[in-house]
């Protein structure tokens, strides 16, 4: 092999999460008065969503406490988006992954996971992500020598990724001029780490909104209906100034409508928080409303609703 | 109208008054559907649209099938078939055909399907297997499923023997034994998979003999060890299925306990005399041992096979039926024993259910667990080690057979009492002696004389023990245990004598 000297062009791939462009949303907020949608488009980091924050966190984490070392397994209940995110930086860092999700998760999903090298464990369906979440936690019991269990629901670095990274980002790209956050509740995470960041920084100069589906029976995956789900322990309903409740359609339709008048292809928690900054924007003259965009389209394209009409 | 059973997520209950399941008439499935949200007005703007077409997001399956792939709301019910609401998750799709997951995917049923996207079945296995690739509920998939399935059998006696036998005939890819007992002459009646000439083997040896015979494609993974506290954790985790073919208690819970803590299913079989049970315990999924049986018994209540007898068709009735469970799990199909303890009466014929349910305050599985690891089971279940050998309170005397012999031939006028079963005394006994079996003990012991010497006896000195508690009870004091009963004067004093 050739020498290569000292040569440093490139990055590590974990270099690339975060710093992601804040979007303007325009045409959606043209009929309202002076108000201004930004939103920080997370499909552009390495995994494709803002999972990829909470994942380096909490593995970052792991390592500096020592918890996780060498040999040990990363262990996980997700249906999703921080399952790859732990898949891809698993596979970077040289860990296992081992993922338990409820056997409904999709077949893209499945296989984009199993080319990470991923092993899957699959849970009832009818259980949801209750059940996953409640299947790694005994597999973890079982075995705590093995297996690093960041618990994304119940881990500090999740909520700190978005103190130290996403909410330093929304204020220097918007020199803190901001009036209000607004972000859709999964794990809690995006919402609480940036919103006590903003509060911190800016007080009750900035309203912090969160977003929850309508009722436990919804479609947008992701999301939790705090009241009748696991509550994660890092959730702090304190934390919101106020909190919106969006209907699974209401979210769809905003989804379509960025895709045709924005060109902008997002998921359905993305169209939970646009809708919502929407519905803020309608009763707040002057607003300048940041959200997050969780991840891109692409992995919802068998769902049903892009053949509807809005 | 045909009567429909709706299977109910959980984020869908508290709409439907909290239940999983519940019943509701119609041919379509929109009419099944009209008639549940009829009863349950407040599901019905969870499931419908204002213009009354299903949300989006919504699937709706039909036994196995979704509606979409279908007529839709249109599709025929029949009566008997199950309707399941599934809430879409991550892109919606549930995997179509029979993929990996497909069958807990559908109906919500647990399985512990493994990745079969790997597996393939040569032109050989393909031709073994034929009978149940042609059936769709195996089919190319589920054979694969069996194939990449790792299912550990505990004991490879009474009920490992069938379990072994047809689990490989069936093409379950690895098979974990975990016995390190040895083939005895009195297991032949009942523990097929040993033959004659295997007596004095090691039983994992002649299993696996056995095994490869029937299925050379089989992997035999040999555990020749006890299982114990330190090693059933890491023995289970690697396996899919765990099916408990024990006879005794402190390994009942001990399999019970690493299954729960592993997240395993445990399929359990007991019998006893012309009586047996099976279910499939899974903490998560339904109840556990120790939901069902939260003590064990006093010891010495519950007598073991050794002791009590058993007909020796009936593991192979029970492990059969375990074993149709274990591939059923495999497969994800049909209607898992989980919930249900099955009870067989083979004098009368007769197959009883009952419900069992998880025990909310259950210490191992329940909402406030108090067992967060594996405990001592033979403290627990209050047998020492030597418990598997004769037992003898340290301060009962006892004669030895040559010793009982020289006092008979003497003529000392020592009364011998044996407290065995009749079908016992009339296979073997030592002459002279009195039978007044232990049950009956209580009622006839006017019988016997407290100003005699008594030596009492039974097969290998337990229940003499327990006959000598009780006697000194009732004021008896020139008592003395056989030791080793009639089991050691048979090889120490009388050879004639047979042994059982």
């Amino acid at each position: 092999m050739r020498a290569i000297g000292t040569l440093t062009a490139g990055q590590r791939i974990e270099d690339l999460v975060g710093h992601t462009p804040l979007v303007r949303f325009d045409r959606l907020a043209a009929g309202l008065a002076d108000v201004t949608i930004l939103a920080k488009l997370e499909s552009r980091n390495p995994g494709g969503s803002v999972k990829d924050r909470a994942a380096l966190g909490m593995i970052l984490d792991g390592e500096r406490t020592g918890r996780l070392v060498r040999g040990k397994t990363i262990l996980d209940a997700t249906s999703g988006n921080t399952g790859i995110a732990y898949a891809w930086i698993g596979a970077a860092k040289g860990y296992a992954v081992e993922l338990c999700l409820p056997a409904s998760a999709s077949a893209e999903r499945k296989a984009i996971l199993r080319a990470y090298g991923v092993r899957i464990v699959e849970t009832p369906a009818a259980e949801g992500s209750d059940g996953a979440i409640r299947e790694a936690r005994r597999r973890f019991a079982a075995d705590p020598d093995r297996f690093f269990y960041p618990d994304q629901y119940s881990n500090p670095a999740n909520w700190r990724a978005h103190y130290d990274g996403t909410a330093v980002e929304i204020l220097e790209q918007t020199g803190g001029r901001l009036t209000h956050f607004v972000a859709a509740l999964g794990t809690s995470g995006t919402f609480v780490g940036v919103a006590r960041r903003l509060r911190a920084e800016k007080g009750r100069a900035v309203r912090l909104v969160s977003v929850q589906p309508d009722s436990p029976f919804h479609g947008l995956e992701g999301l939790k209906h705090m009241p009748s789900a696991l509550v994660p322990a890092i959730y702090d309903p304190g934390v919101a100034d106020e909190n919106l409740w969006m209907r699974t359609e209401e979210a769809q339709a905003l989804v379509r409508r960025v895709a045709r008048e924005e060109g902008v292809f997002i998921g359905p928690s993305g169209g939970a928080a646009l809708a919502a900054a929407l519905r803020i924007g309608r009763e707040h003259p002057g607003a300048i409303i940041v959200t997050v965009l969780p991840d891109g389209g692409e992995r919802y394209l068998s769902e049903r609703f892009w053949s509807e009409e809005s | 109208m045909s009567q429909i059973t709706v299977q109910i997520p959980v984020p869908l209950r508290a709409f439907a008054g909290g239940q999983a399941e519940v019943t509701a008439q119609g041919e379509t499935a929109g009419q099944v559907l009209a008639a549940l949200t009829a009863r349950y007005p407040d599901l019905r703007t969870q499931l419908f649209t204002e213009g009354g077409t299903l949300r989006n997001f919504v699937n709706v399956f039909v036994g196995d099938e979704s509606i979409h792939d279908r007529q839709g709301l249109d599709t025929p019910v029949r009566e008997g078939q199950s309707l399941s609401l599934v809430p879409a998750i991550a892109g919606g799709a549930v995997d179509q055909g029979r993929g990996a997951g497909a069958a807990q995917g559908v109906n919500g049923k647990p399985t512990v399907a493994r990745d079969i996207s790997d597996v393939t079945l040569s032109q050989g296995e393909i031709l073994r297997y034929s009978r149940h690739l042609i059936m769709p509920e195996v089919g190319l998939a589920g054979q694969k499923r069996l194939k990449a399935a790792r299912v550990l059998c505990i004991g490879a006696g009474g009920l490992g023997s069938p379990l072994g036998m047809y689990l490989a005939a069936a093409g379950v890819g690895t098979l974990g034994l975990v016995d390190f007992d040895v083939v005895d002459y009195t297991n032949l009646h009942r523990q097929v998979i040993h033959g004659t000439k295997d007596v004095g083997r090691p039983k994992i040896a002649s299993a696996r003999d056995r095994i490869v015979d029937i299925n050379p494609e089989v992997r035999v993974e040999a555990h020749e060890f006890p299982l114990s506290s330190a090693n059933a954790l890491d023995l289970f985790k690697d396996y899919d299925v765990i099916v408990d073919g024990t006879d005794n208690f402190p390994t009942r819970y001990l399999v019970n306990d690493a299954c729960v803590l592993t997240g395993k299913p445990n399929v359990y079989g007991s019998i006893f005399r012309f009586d047996g049970q099976a279910t499939v315990f899974w903490a998560g999924h339904g109840p556990c041992y120790r939901c069902l049986y939260p003590e064990p018994p006093p010891p010495g209540l519950v007598p073991s096979c050794a002791e009590g007898g058993v007909l020796g068709i009936l593991p192979g009735i029970v492990g059969l039926i375990q074993a149709a469970e274990t591939v059923k799990l495999i497969l994800g199909e049909g209607e898992p024993l989980l919930g249900r303890l099955l009870l067989f009466d083979a004098l009368r014929m007769r197959f009883r259910e009952l419900r069992i349910k998880a025990n909310p305050e259950c210490p191992i599985c329940g909402t406030e667990r108090t067992i967060h690891e594996l405990i001592d089971y033979e403290q627990f279940c209050g047998v020492g080690p030597v418990a598997h050998g004769p037992e003898v309170a340290a301060d009962i005397p006892s004669v030895t057979p040559a010793e009982l012999k020289a006092r008979l031939d003497r003529g000392d006028g020592v009364v011998v009492l044996d407290v065995r079963n009749l079908p016992e005394w009339e296979i073997a006994r030592i002459p002279g002696a009195k039978l007044i079996p232990l049950s009956e003990l209580p009622a006839r012991v006017h019988e016997l004389s407290s100003a005699d010497d008594i030596v009492v006896h039974c097969k290998t000195g337990v229940r003499s023990a327990q006959a000598i508690e009780f006697l000194r009870t009732a004021g008896f004091r020139k008592l003395a245990n056989l030791a080793g009963g009639i089991d050691r004067w048979s090889t120490d004093v009388d050879p004639s004598v047979p042994r059982y």
